[in-house]
């Protein structure tokens, strides 16, 4: 008996200790305590969106953008590569994945989920100053996306029920955008009531800081139509006639929408920087952290084009480069080549005096003093009104006065950022060429250079030698997207495979392969 | 009061009044001496006198003393017993009387360890023939002549398909250890569970403090956990390979169990052993740098870049700095009579190891106790003062028996680690990624400018004012190890209590608490000038701190009951039942300081921002479990084992808290004992389940404030800017159901005693079949997330693992033994998510820069772990040249991969394509031990071999790229070359005679100048295939001299029983065929399931070390 009792207190203990009953369920063991997992306002998702902005539009995305178009030259390590269009899917991974979400490690956040996000918690709480915002985030984010890689999910992407979205045409995505904005600009209009405030009350608008909330709707209602004016141009090549199931007329829409787009310089869509260490332009950390970019000869050329032929001052040029020891500018050419063969008159490559070039100025050169605070234009007047000025020249019905009009208007009170060079000093005819040189001067490290370079093939572009260091263009057209990130090409069986060099349905025709010497106009 | 704990505190009592009751006349002395069967002295072999409770350990000469109080002395004879590891039990009868008595013994080999006890897990144990599985043990000796601070290192190749990777010679660094293969994929796991004493104890390798800062996770080498517990203190290790020994640990014995015990008092007289050793330490392997050629490009020295307050591009001015077009060193021939400077090796210098050990033991019939104290310090052999690890060490074993059927135990160690790290690997700021691209005619000494106090280095070579806070784009090595100290310090105890408690005779109940608590402060700092470029970038040139902890904390309680049962003389067995609770948390506060206000202090409070979202980690586990085994002794030759274990965890999704794991083994014994060729033989089949656990906190979707990263790049924002606080969406999608993984394996073998002993044979074959790996998916990124967690792919590893041990001569004077161990595993992903082409494993720690376009994956059909990456245009793809046309056309017959030559007579890049191109996994391991023993002489040594398998260079491809590896001076400027006759770009077989080319420039002699080094065939623009190396080698691990001094006159003269005096080398040398440092190194440390990548690893290190041991 006493054995027997000895046994049943053994495994009395024993089941004793079985613990309590939620041992495995409690909150602690099976929520992350540290982390929110439910929003009731936009605001903190707003904050997020316009800080994941920069990273992705003044990162690689964008050096990408000006390198294709040789604003910059990529001349060290990994940048060689990209100057020779060898973009892999790896490195586009994580900025393909930002434009919807969050990657993991890298890139993150900020995208068409997060975007949806603010939209529907500002559909709960009935504040269409918000809903309207977020619209137009969505149409800025998804149509630099469908520029830069073509068919892209959209109708069917950031929603976590459908792991595999389908890939829109590229042309319907456009089409959707505009529909997003006109859906923006129509919740602006009623939009007066209690719960319309967006994002005034709580501290949540960085671009437009201090502005009340009927100034938040005013202008980014203008950025709206700013936008839909830059969407309808993405598309005008497409549109042209002859183009069956094309969107007519893409001109004929962007310049009605000019008009009612960003009016003034004091309205230009300028992402936020500060001169705290985490808050600094991202070219700015970049130069600081990598520069392993230069200026590009292509667009110092021009510039200095501009100014030999008295139509432009060198306050812009002043401002975005240093001179070389004679007071000279000179840029690289793509991959940092030098002593590539050129035409008369045009700089070849060597540097100003030999071996010398010009840097990116103080605005983004931290080795200058750069504090990083340089606020990086978007969308902006100039950009408008430039659009307003090609329209005006392409459009059914050519308006050449008013396209003179918009390229003058760019030229007064020019402004890049913050910073002011007051008019240009002479006057610029409105030809294709004048304007389209006038916006690659303008939209300085701006990723829309590329899709007005597709567009127009303006200014004239030699394509990069076909490997490092060469001393000729290669045979074979700059290239025209970026290939799908891995991520999405291993796990989404919808991506199509395309030639990651190729074109998109919205630049059907090939820019021609210039070459230094003997093209006419000249290869920049 | 209930009759258990009045006897306990009877108990507790009578041990408290145990010295009062030693009081005796008139006691007998028993002494006498242990041998070998060859008559050679046995030292620490155990005698006692069990129906006594009476003990005592040999000396070494091999004598030993016990002592009898005449009060308890019997009237009839008693057995004296003598044990000792490796020896067959001998016992002899002697009638005591007051006075003394004599008890000699001649034990007889005993290699195969018949009849010895080992654990078995979770408070079973079992006897060495009655195993099911194959047995792996590592002694201490084995463990303590491997003269490593970190006792995972120890462990390598001692133990068949048990593979250790050192990521770095550096003062505990992490290492990985992997067993029978990667069963799971999950990140920083495929490594075991270690076991001490009955308790689980942490192992992890935590960069999270660099989070914020370092790339990716961090740029030291960080130690793995079990760095704490000092190897001195082992007494035996047992190995649990796989599922089929595991399965008693359930859902945590996916990867094995390492069953690791401490060493305990035994009764008798007092023991002392003071063991001091110190080593000399130098780096081994380091990449070929050329010494010929200059900075510059295109064979020109560069001008330079103004900087502030600098506007004059002369090189000499003050704060020029050299811009990346230029950095490279492909300038001008140097001149004669211009001084070079060896940057491979200047920033190395000789380190050092003191090691230090007292253990005083012994006890009594009912007390046993051990004490140990132990002091580690290893200065590193990189330059400065911040390349050390200091470890003290202080553990308490003992047992108290308060009853005859109860015994209390308690083991407590206590750990303080303090380490100082340097900053490595990918970080511009980072020691070798400095040094290394620091072209060879620029002296990086002084780091410090000698006038003006500020740092220089070779892309910014005359520091003036204005640039006391200017990055220098790539720190200054000597600045990078003297100027950011990075530190740890560790304090963490763990131990546990016990109890036995024989409530009948046949019933046994165990208790076993445990607990594991480490607190790890850590110190980041970075001077002002610095080049760290990692984001988010607040401290690059402005400098900063990084402040936090990180704490972990397991509590562990196990009780089992054992039941022992005969049925009849033929049949009789155990069966155990027991329960399992465990709790494991996490937690790590971190604050970063952006922008030093003074150049120092490193505090937080000399910083001026601290906006980056705080690193504030938590996360807590829970297990519950019950298991149950029974074996079965049939006729003393077949001996089964079945057990079942049930696991609940707080990771498993709700529909499924709770998870069986089987398991089953059979033992036939068909020969026990004999002489002529075969003296034992053993057949042994075993079959089991054990698990992985999932990650917690993946059932719910969150948000986040984090950094917000420009790529890989360095650039970064944060979701605190201007005093707003914000969050984005976390890039985990909420899964609903998870279950655990489970590994079922088979496995079978047979264990051969040899020739009258003299050699032995084990043979094992095993077949792991993981199933339901636990995969975060990488779900389409246009879904806005990029990762489900899912139990979503299978892998199967075999193989086999073979130990042969000889002992041809085994005399008293002479002795030599000879051990050889074999093994080799296959393992290949069998499944995997629908639609997923393959699975990129987790690089914890980041990818670290290491350039695979994707890296280590699962891919169906492929080993697992396979390098999947970019490559050359090969023939046989359907590709299309750079020209335009049909690759496949243009190679005409030749075999499928064969590298395509376009017309310009250099091959092509395929860069849009991924494909498997290379295993790192080696073919085989293998090693061979020896030992040598003559008279007190000792010689030993140890190979370790591993066959096959690539690994990852990117170190390689940069330095090319920076014209810095001897190969640029060697063919820039000499005459062209052809591709496949001349030069193969790709040197992951450079056995391979086939080097086969097509294409139209086959024959085309091209120079191999900056272009092709900066471009095609540079890290940063070329494809991965072409830095794969082979990371096959052949390592002398171990090789040592020992003397022994046990003569009498030694204890005479010197107090000692014996003094042992050894030299002994570790990692002297390594024949290897790989270009840059070790092989055997780890970008990701222990952290990662990936192997072989290299991206300016720290070197490994080569030791020799005197060692004295005194005992007592």
């Amino acid at each position: 008996m006493r054995t027997l009792y000895q046994v049943v207190l053994g495994l009395g203990l024993a089941l004793g200790a079985a613990g309590c009953s939620n041992y495995l369920s409690a909150p602690d063991v099976t929520r992350d305590p540290t982390k929110p997992s439910v929003l009731t306002k936009s605001g903190p998702l707003y904050i997020g969106v316009q800080e994941a902005g920069p990273p992705q539009r003044e990162g690689q995305l964008a050096r990408w953008a000006t390198e294709y178009t040789q604003q910059i030259s990529g001349f060290s390590r990994q940048q060689i590569g990209f100057d020779l269009y060898q973009a892999k899917p790896s490195d586009t991974d994580t900025y393909f994945a930002a434009f919807y979400g969050s990657s993991n490690v890298l890139t993150g956040g900020g995208g068409l989920l997060d975007l949806h996000k603010i939209q529907n918690v500002a559909r709960v709480n009935g504040d269409s100053l918000y809903l309207g915002i977020a619209k137009v985030y969505e149409a800025m984010y998804m149509g630099l996306a469908a520029d830069m890689f073509g068919d892209v999910p959209y109708r069917e992407a950031a929603d976590s029920t459908n792991l595999t979205p389908h890939f829109d045409p590229q042309l319907q995505v456009y089409s959707d955008l505009q529909a997003q904005l006109d859906s923006a600009v129509s919740i602006y209009i009623p939009a007066a009531g209690p719960t319309n405030i967006g994002p005034t009350t709580d501290g949540a608008e960085l671009i437009y800081g201090g502005r009340s909330r009927a100034g938040l709707r005013a202008v980014y209602t203008k950025v709206a139509y700013s936008l839909k004016a830059r969407l309808f141009m993405h598309v005008a090549e497409a549109s042209a006639a002859g183009r069956p199931g094309a969107p007519p007329a893409a001109y004929d829409s962007a310049f009605k929408y000019v008009p009612l787009g960003i009016a003034s310089p004091d309205d230009d869509f300028l992402w936020f920087h500060d001169g705290t260490p985490n808050g600094q332009n991202i070219w700015t950390q970049w130069e600081l952290a990598r520069a392993d970019v230069a200026p590009g000869a292509a667009l110092i050329e021009v510039m200095k084009r501009l100014v030999a032929a008295s139509v432009d001052d060198n306050q812009r040029l002043n401002f975005y480069f240093t001179s070389t020891s004679t007071g000279a500018f000179a840029g690289y050419r793509p991959t940092g080549s030098t002593g590539m063969t050129t035409a008369l008159g045009v700089y070849n490559g060597d540097g100003i005096p030999a071996a010398e070039y010009s840097d990116f100025n103080v605005f983004i050169n931290p080795f200058l003093g750069s504090a990083g605070d340089f606020r990086q234009p978007e969308i902006t007047y100039a950009e408008t009104q430039l659009i307003g000025a090609e329209a005006a020249l392409m459009k059914t019905t050519p308006d050449l006065g008013s396209a003179q009009t918009y390229l003058d208007n760019a030229r007064k009170n020019r402004h890049y950022g913050t910073a002011t060079f007051g008019d240009a000093p002479g006057p610029l005819p409105a030809t294709l060429q004048n304007i389209i040189e006038e916006k690659y001067v303008a939209l300085f490290l701006n990723p829309e250079v590329w899709n007005d370079y597709k567009r127009t093939c303006f200014p004239s572009l030699a394509p990069s030698p076909a490997t490092a260091g060469g001393a000729a263009p290669r045979t074979t057209p700059i290239a025209g997207r970026l290939p799908y990130g891995q991520t999405e090409l291993n796990a989404n069986p919808n991506a199509p495979q395309v030639d990651s060099n190729g074109q998109n349905a919205n630049d059907p025709n090939a820019c021609p392969v210039l070459n230094y010497v003997s093209s006419v106009p000249l290869a920049n | 009061m209930i009759p258990a704990l009045r006897r306990f505190l009877v108990g507790v009592a009578a041990a408290a009044l145990l010295p009062a009751g030693l009081a005796a006349q008139q006691p007998a002395v028993i002494t006498g001496r242990v041998t070998n069967a060859a008559g050679a002295p046995l030292s620490n072999a155990q005698v006692t006198v069990q129906q006594l409770g009476i003990g005592s350990t040999t000396r070494g000469d091999g004598s030993y003393t016990l002592l009898v109080p005449a009060a308890r002395i019997p009237s009839g004879p008693v057995t004296v017993t003598a044990r000792l590891i490796g020896y067959k039990v001998g016992s002899s009868e002697v009638t005591l009387t007051g006075g003394s008595a004599t008890a000699d013994f001649a034990l007889a080999d005993n290699p195969l360890q018949l009849g010895e006890v080992v654990v078995t897990g979770a408070g079973t144990t079992s006897e060495v023939e009655k195993l099911g599985t194959v047995r792996n043990a590592v002694d201490s000796t084995a463990i303590v002549n491997s003269q490593e601070q970190n006792f995972v290192n120890s462990l390598a190749a001692k133990a068949p398909n048990v593979t250790v990777y050192s990521s770095s010679g550096d003062p505990g660094a992490s290492s990985y250890i992997q067993i029978r293969g990667l069963t799971t994929i999950q990140a920083g796991d495929g490594q075991p569970l270690f076991v001490v004493d009955g308790v689980p104890l942490g192992n992890t390798t935590d960069y999270s403090n660099l989070a914020q800062l370092g790339l990716n996770g961090g740029n030291t080498f960080p130690p793995n956990r079990l760095l704490d517990l000092n190897p001195d203190d082992i007494a035996n290790v047992e190995v649990l390979k796989g599922a089929s020994s595991g399965a008693i640990y359930g859902s945590r014995a996916g990867q094995g169990v390492v069953l690791i015990t401490t060493k305990k008092g035994r009764a008798g007289q007092t023991r002392y052993s003071l063991r001091s050793s110190w080593s000399t330490e130098q780096h081994t392997q380091l990449p070929a740098l050329q010494q010929e050629f200059g900075l510059g490009t295109g064979g020109v020295s560069p001008s330079c870049v103004p900087g502030p307050n600098s506007p004059a591009p002369d090189p000499t001015h003050l704060n020029c700095r050299v811009g990346f077009g230029s950095a490279g060193s492909w300038g001008p021939a140097v001149a004669a009579g211009t001084p070079t400077y060896d940057h491979a090796s200047d920033i190395f210098q000789s380190g050092y190891t003191t090691d230090d050990n007292l253990s005083v033991s012994g006890g009594s019939d009912r007390t046993e106790y051990f004490l140990s104290g132990g002091y580690n310090y290893n200065r590193g052999i990189v330059v400065g003062d911040n390349n050390h690890y200091r470890r003290i060490s202080v553990r308490a074993n003992g047992s108290q028996r308060i009853a005859d059927n109860l015994k209390i135990g308690a083991n407590i160690a206590y750990s303080s680690g303090s380490g100082g790290f340097v900053q490595s690997r990918n970080s511009t700021a980072g020691l070798l990624l400095g040094s290394w691209r620091t072209t060879p005619t620029f002296n990086n000494l002084p780091y410090l400018d000698p006038t003006y106090g500020l740092q220089r280095s070779y892309r910014f070579p005359n520091p003036g004012p204005g640039s006391e806070q200017v990055s220098r784009s790539y720190d200054n090595p000597f600045f990078t190890a003297n100027a950011n100290p990075t530190t740890s310090d560790v304090a963490r105890t763990f131990g546990g209590i016990s109890a036995e408690w024989a409530a009948t005779s046949w019933l046994k109940f165990a208790e076993n608490l445990g607990y594991d608590y480490s607190n790890d402060e850590r110190f980041e700092s970075w001077a002002w000038s610095n080049s760290n470029g990692a984001p988010p970038s607040g401290v690059i040139g402005v400098g900063g701190v990084n402040a936090g902890y990180i704490r972990n904390t397991q509590v562990d309680n196990n009780l089992t009951a054992t039941l022992n049962y005969t049925a009849s003389p033929t049949f009789k067995g155990t069966i155990t039942v027991g329960q399992n609770l465990n709790s494991q948390t996490a937690q790590s506060r971190q604050t970063l300081g952006a922008g030093l206000i003074t150049p120092t202090p490193f505090n937080l409070a000399n910083t001026i921002i601290t906006d980056v979202p705080n690193y504030d980690f938590y996360q807590k586990i829970h297990l519950e479990a019950y298991f149950a085994q029974a074996t079965a002794d049939i006729a003393d030759q077949l001996y089964l084992t079945a057990a079942v274990r049930n696991d609940g965890a707080s990771t498993f999704g709700a529909t499924s808290r709770h998870n069986w794991f089987p398991k089953g083994s059979a033992a036939w014994v068909f020969k026990k004992e004999g002489t002529g060729a075969i003296t034992y033989g053993k057949l042994r089949v075993a079959y089991g389940q054990s698990g992985t656990q999932p990650p917690p906190y993946l059932i719910t979707n969150s948000y986040v404030a984090q950094t917000i990263n420009d790529g890989g790049w360095g650039p970064a924002s944060t979701t605190a800017i201007a005093g707003v606080g914000g969050l984005l969406s976390s890039f985990n999608l909420a899964t609903t159901n998870l279950g655990p993984e489970r590994v079922k394996e088979f496995e079978a073998g047979f264990d051969l005693g040899l020739l009258n002993d003299k050699a032995d044979l084990s043979v094992t074959h095993y077949r792991a079949n993981s199933s339901d790996v636990i995969l975060q998916i990488p779900v389409a990124t246009s879904t806005g997330y990029f990762n489900v967690a899912a139990n979503a792919a299978s892998l199967q590893n075999r193989g086999w693992e073979v130990t042969l041990n000889l002992r041809p001569v085994t005399t008293k004077d002479f002795a030599w033994d000879v051990g050889l161990q074999w093994a080799r595993n296959r393992g290949v992903t069998t499944s995997l998510a629908p639609g997923l082409q393959f699975y990129q494993f987790p690089l914890s720690g980041g990818g670290n820069g290491a350039g695979l376009a994707v890296g280590g994956v699962a891919q169906v059909g492929q080993p697992i772990g396979a390098y999947r990456g970019t490559d050359f245009v090969r023939c046989g793809r359907g590709l299309t040249s750079d020209e335009g046309t049909s690759v496949d056309a243009a190679c005409g017959s030749a075999a499928p991969g064969t590298l395509y030559i376009g017309p310009s007579g250099y091959p092509e890049l395929d860069l849009n394509n991924t494909y498997i191109i290379g295993d790192p996994n080696p073919d085989w391991t293998g090693s061979l031990r020896t030992n040598f023993r003559i008279g007190k002489l000792s010689i030993g040594g140890l190979l370790d071999v591993r066959a096959g398998g690539i690994a990852y260079n990117g170190t390689k491809g940069a330095l090319q790229h920076f014209g810095v590896a001897q190969i640029t001076a060697d063919t820039r400027n000499a005459a062209p070359v052809a591709f496949g006759s001349g030069y193969y770009p790709i040197n992951e077989d450079p056995t391979n005679p086939s080097h086969a080319v097509a294409g139209p420039g086959v024959g085309l002699p091209v120079p191999l100048d900056e272009s092709w080094w900066t471009g095609d065939a540079s890290v940063f623009n070329g494809v991965d295939a072409a830095f794969l190396e082979p990371g096959h080698f052949v390592k002398l691990r171990e090789v040592s001299l020992g003397y022994t001094l046990d003569q009498p006159w030694v204890a005479r003269s010197l107090g000692f029983s014996s003094i042992e005096l050894r030299v002994a080398g570790r990692n002297l040398t390594s024949w290897n065929d790989y270009t840059g440092v070790d092989p055997e190194t780890s970008l990701l440390g222990a952290v990662s399931p990936v192997r072989g990548l290299n991206y300016f690893n720290n070197p490994q290190s080569r030791s020799w070390t005197f060692t004295l041991t005194m005992n007592r």
